[in-house]
């Protein structure tokens, strides 16, 4: 084994290793979901979500009530983060 | 021309767009490049579900209406969030956890049976128990462990018969 062959073996093919698994890291993350951090814009579009109405007791069908005129909140509380 | 028999409309392929064919039937089939598309909330599908199932046992033990809502409120926020407490189908039974992520400020509106059921002190445990998730950047986890508290203070609901 000359020495040239040496450092082929022993050096470059673990550093070809290495290079691989840091361009794996590296790839781009098209659908990596962004972790929502205190104190960051939040641009996301509105959402209210209810529960289930198929896992009610009134099943899918439920009924709504006539709506009600002015104020509703009896009580309730808040909170700063 | 009988009837059943298909028509056959001569598609020159070299006026196609990229990635289409005709086919031996005549059919044009086109190729679509695959775009992901980003998440529209930063949350993941096992928490959106955990949300769902915390929401439906919520409604179902307590028989109030439970609902989560995520976005701006705005400068009067207690305003716009009993304006949407107003909107429910049905407000006395309505508990409405409201959250803006972008102002930090989380509202919980109560109606009149559901602030029968649940007072405001347990509305405050449960606020400050989402806050100090929310603080960490838990959202999806705050708006659980809230409802779990709610749900627990309000109790089961009422024997109707």
């Amino acid at each position: 084994m000359t020495i040239v062959e040496t450092v082929l073996v022993f050096a470059l093919i673990p550093l070809a290793i290495y290079g691989v698994i840091t361009l794996l890291t590296l790839r781009p993350k098209a659908t990596r979901i962004q972790r929502y951090r205190p104190g960051q814009e939040w641009d996301y579009a509105p959402v209210w979500w209810t529960a289930n109405p198929a896992g009610l007791p009134g099943g899918a069908h439920q009924v709504a009530a006539a709506p009600v005129e002015g104020r509703t909140a009896k009580g309730g509380a808040r909170g700063n983060w | 021309m009988a009837t059943g028999e298909l028509t056959r409309v001569e598609v020159d392929p070299s006026t196609l767009p990229p990635g289409a064919a005709v086919t031996n039937s005549g059919r044009v089939s086109a190729a679509k490049m695959y775009e992901p598309h980003a998440p529209s909330l930063p949350f993941t599908a096992v928490q959106l579900s955990t949300l769902d199932e915390a929401l439906t046992l919520a409604s179902r033990a307590t028989g109030l209406d439970f609902s989560v809502y995520l976005g701006g409120l705005g400068a009067e926020s207690r305003a716009r969030a009993e304006e949407l407490h107003a909107s429910t189908p049905r407000p006395t039974h309505a508990v409405l956890i409201a959250a803006s992520p972008g102002e930090r400020v989380v509202e919980v509106v109560t109606g009149e049976e559901s602030h029968r059921r649940l007072p405001d002190r347990a509305a405050k445990l449960a606020v400050m128990s989402m806050i100090a998730s929310f603080k960490e950047g838990d959202l999806a986890g705050g708006l659980i462990s809230g409802l779990r508290m709610l749900t627990d203070q309000a109790g089961h609901a009422p024997r109707q018969h």
